[in-house]
């Protein structure tokens, strides 16, 4: 069966394909999801190549693991868990600070600063980008798709309480810089 | 639960989430990954992943990562030791206990005896050491050894709920070498120290 083919397949079927090794499913599999599952690891490192990476990363492991899906949730979600865990994982191995960085909230004021002085909107998509990475990684996964703040705060390891705190910091920055 | 929706996100008659949402969930990469997924798909695991246990060669690999880190370290102290007021600045306090505990990895990993004995000869009079650096960096170097010390609790209490789940034992594979890579640059720096009186 060519990926084609396998692409008129359910997830579901592919699934159970790819689950005995039929790489040609997983093939299908990919097709139908890399787009989103690229597109989160995209907003969530803001670099393409990282994001790459990331991406087939996600497939590599997701092949390996098939074995311990279990179909309660969906096949986009499941791989968007593992997307998740591999760009966080990512940022842990490569971001250690022993020197600092700025304070967030100085970036924040500076950014600020210069939206507010006569600057033209600027696009969702960049606005989005710069913000500070709790906020961001909570808007991606809620505001673009979908998850619920359960589900957010599960993917990303952190309290529901926390999650709600970051997308309200999310919404009052964005709206800032997009000058709503 | 709505993540398989291609459209929009959670709008929830806010302006800024309806815009956000708008946003497409897909975006296509600029070159097709399958190939080097297919690839990846014939090697094996690494037999670190297959086998979650901390060696000897883990704490070797970390104290060449230390190299760096320590580097960055010593840059600091000696910027910090060379800048007028800011190792005497009365409004940075720094903390008297140690932010790393003794054993308080949680409960998931068993962590082998070599790096155990590592760690230990590592943690030897932590105290003191952190005492001996500049109150701005000794806040750093707790607030990263925190840091680490809370991503731990949470990767564990994570593996509670999914034991076998391979990203979750890398993440605190990769938490455990930060602590160690901190650990051995905190006594290499401070080791040419004195004690601050």
């Amino acid at each position: 069966m060519t990926a084609e083919a396998a692409a008129t397949d359910s997830d579901e079927q592919q699934v159970e394909r790819a689950r005995l090794g039929d790489r040609t499913a997983f093939e299908g599999l990919y097709r139908a999801h890399c787009g989103r599952v690229y597109g989160l690891c995209l907003r969530l490192t803001r670099d393409a190549a990282v994001a790459e990476d990331c991406t087939q990363e996600t497939f590599i492991s997701a092949w390996r693991n098939l074995a311990r899906f279990e179909g309660r949730s969906a096949i986009g979600t499941w791989l968007h868990r593992i997307a998740v865990n591999v760009a966080l994982g990512r940022a842990r191995r490569g971001g250690l600070e022993v020197v600092p960085a700025p304070e967030e909230d100085d970036r924040e004021e500076t950014t600020r600063a210069v939206i507010d002085d006569d600057t033209p909107p600027i696009d969702v998509e960049n606005a989005i980008a710069s913000l500070p990475e709790g906020a961001r990684h909570v808007l991606v996964l809620y505001g673009i798709y979908g998850y619920t703040h359960e589900q957010a705060a599960d993917m990303l390891g952190i309290a529901v309480g926390t999650c709600k705190a970051q997308l309200h910091r999310a919404r009052r920055l964005l709206r800032e810089r997009l000058n709503a | 639960m709505n993540s398989e929706r291609t459209t929009s996100g959670n709008g929830d008659g806010d302006a800024v989430l309806r815009a956000v949402g708008q946003l497409p969930q897909s975006i296509e990469p600029r070159r097709d990954l399958w190939p080097a997924i297919a690839r990846g798909l014939d090697q094996p695991a690494s037999t670190r992943r297959a086998r979650f246990e901390v060696s000897w060669s883990f704490a070797a690999a970390a104290a060449v990562g230390c190299l760096a880190l320590g580097a960055l370290l010593g840059y600091t102290i000696m910027h910090q030791r060379t800048t007028p007021g800011l190792t005497t600045d009365p409004n940075i306090a720094a903390s008297n206990q140690p932010t790393v505990q003794q054993a308080s990895f949680g409960n998931y990993a068993a962590l082998g005896p070599e790096y155990e004995r590592a760690r230990a000869a590592l943690v030897i009079d932590l105290a003191e050491r952190l005492d001996r650096l500049p109150p701005v960096t000794r806040l750093k170097v707790e607030k990263n050894l925190a840091e680490i010390q809370r991503a731990v609790t949470e990767i564990n209490a994570a593996l509670e709920q999914a034991p076998g789940d391979s990203l979750l034992q890398e993440l605190l594979m990769n938490a455990y070498q930060d602590e160690l890579s901190l650990l051995a640059h905190l006594n290499q720096t401070t080791g040419s120290l004195p004690a601050r009186t």
